[in-house]
């Protein structure tokens, strides 16, 4: 459970780096980029959950030893 | 973007990059700047050639054997300069096919090969402008601040005055690369070790360099719990630098054709760019 939170920390972490330079390199200006970041993380964090969900349903449906 | 309206187009931008891309200097050639072709020639054909006598050509031999195939390395920064990667890789290749001793000077000789790659990008991007603008000084601003960028992520923005964005470019991919080799306690710090990720790591530039010359000799002792997400913070570090290059690119070429850098297109053009107007 400590090695899961963990994780999950190390990810939002880079989830802000990487939203952040995608909102820079598509909005020339500061403010507006800045502005648009609570949603732009909102985006990439939830389509992230989802991509893990899709994920492990598929491990678990085709690739599971059980 | 297309080319500004007063100063005609000097030939195809695109044809010219590729062939830079080919060798360096070919695409200056092929637009009658012979001493500009010269000069990026010697400037990245010297470095590659002095990063192959320090590595001895042994660079891909870093790869596992199991991943070693025709076009294996071709995700490394030395494909920036295409004629000498495929040189490289026809002449060296993966070695005898034994294990041997790298030279001392290895890791400092396909840093240089690997530079080599970025310099022949900025001389790309260089000729490229330089084709639609007729201008060959103002071109060598926007060539020289993608490569200030990638020297140092923020520097590029720093230079053209948006001291935000350079201050929160600097502090995240730093950062994150800081995070990534205290994760990974400094494994990352090896291309002999992790290929891959060390080139996507190299693009974060003198940050990476210098942490390699400094820790990139550390031991691994033990197992190192978090070592893969290290690896990954250092090379997304590196890959994302290359959007805050491409980012100082766009402001840089907008500004020369006399667009409006804060407006995403471009907005109106002026009769003559601000830097051909300069």
């Amino acid at each position: 459970m400590n090695d899961l939170l963990i994780h999950l920390a190390l990810f939002l972490a880079i989830s802000i780096a990487i939203v952040t330079l995608g909102a820079f390199y598509s909005e020339p200006d500061d403010a507006r980029a800045l502005r648009s970041l609570p949603r732009r993380l909102a985006t990439f964090v939830i389509g992230c959950v989802v991509l893990a969900v899709v994920m492990l349903v598929c491990e678990h449906t085709f690739a599971s030893l059980g | 973007m297309s080319g500004s309206g007063k100063d005609p187009q000097r030939g195809d931008p695109t044809v010219a990059t590729l062939l830079g891309w080919f060798v360096p200097g070919a695409g200056h050639l092929l637009l009658g700047e012979f001493a500009s072709a010269l000069l990026a020639f010697a400037l990245v054909g010297g470095l590659y050639a002095l990063g192959l006598s320090l590595s001895g050509g042994m660079a891909f031999e870093f790869l596992d054997p199991e991943l070693r195939g025709a076009l294996a390395p071709i995700l490394s920064p030395e494909a920036g300069t295409l004629g000498g990667f495929v040189w490289q890789l026809r002449q060296y290749g993966y070695g005898p096919g034994y294990p041997r001793l790298f030279p001392e000077t290895v890791r400092l000789g396909s840093a240089l090969c690997a530079t080599a790659g970025v310099a022949n990008v900025v001389t790309m991007v260089h000729v490229h402008l330089f084709a639609r603008t007729g201008n060959l000084r103002a071109s060598l601003r926007p060539a020289a601040l993608v490569g200030l960028a990638w020297l140092v992520p923020g520097l590029g923005h720093l230079v053209q005055g948006r001291r935000l964005r350079a201050a929160i470019v600097f502090t995240l991919l730093v950062g994150l690369f800081a995070a990534g080799t205290l994760l990974a306690e400094g494994s990352n710090l090896s291309r002999e070790r992790h290929f891959y990720y060390w080139a996507g790591q190299f693009l974060l530039g003198a940050p990476a360099q210098l942490a390699e010359a400094l820790f990139g000799a550390t031991r691994v002792t033990g197992p190192i719990p978090y070592a893969e997400a290290g690896l990954v913070y250092g090379c997304v570090a590196g890959l994302l630098n290359v959007l805050a290059m491409i980012d100082v690119y766009g402001w840089a070429e907008a500004r020369l054709l006399g667009l409006d850098p804060r407006v995403r297109g471009g907005g109106e053009r002026s009769p003559q760019g601000e830097e051909l107007r300069a």
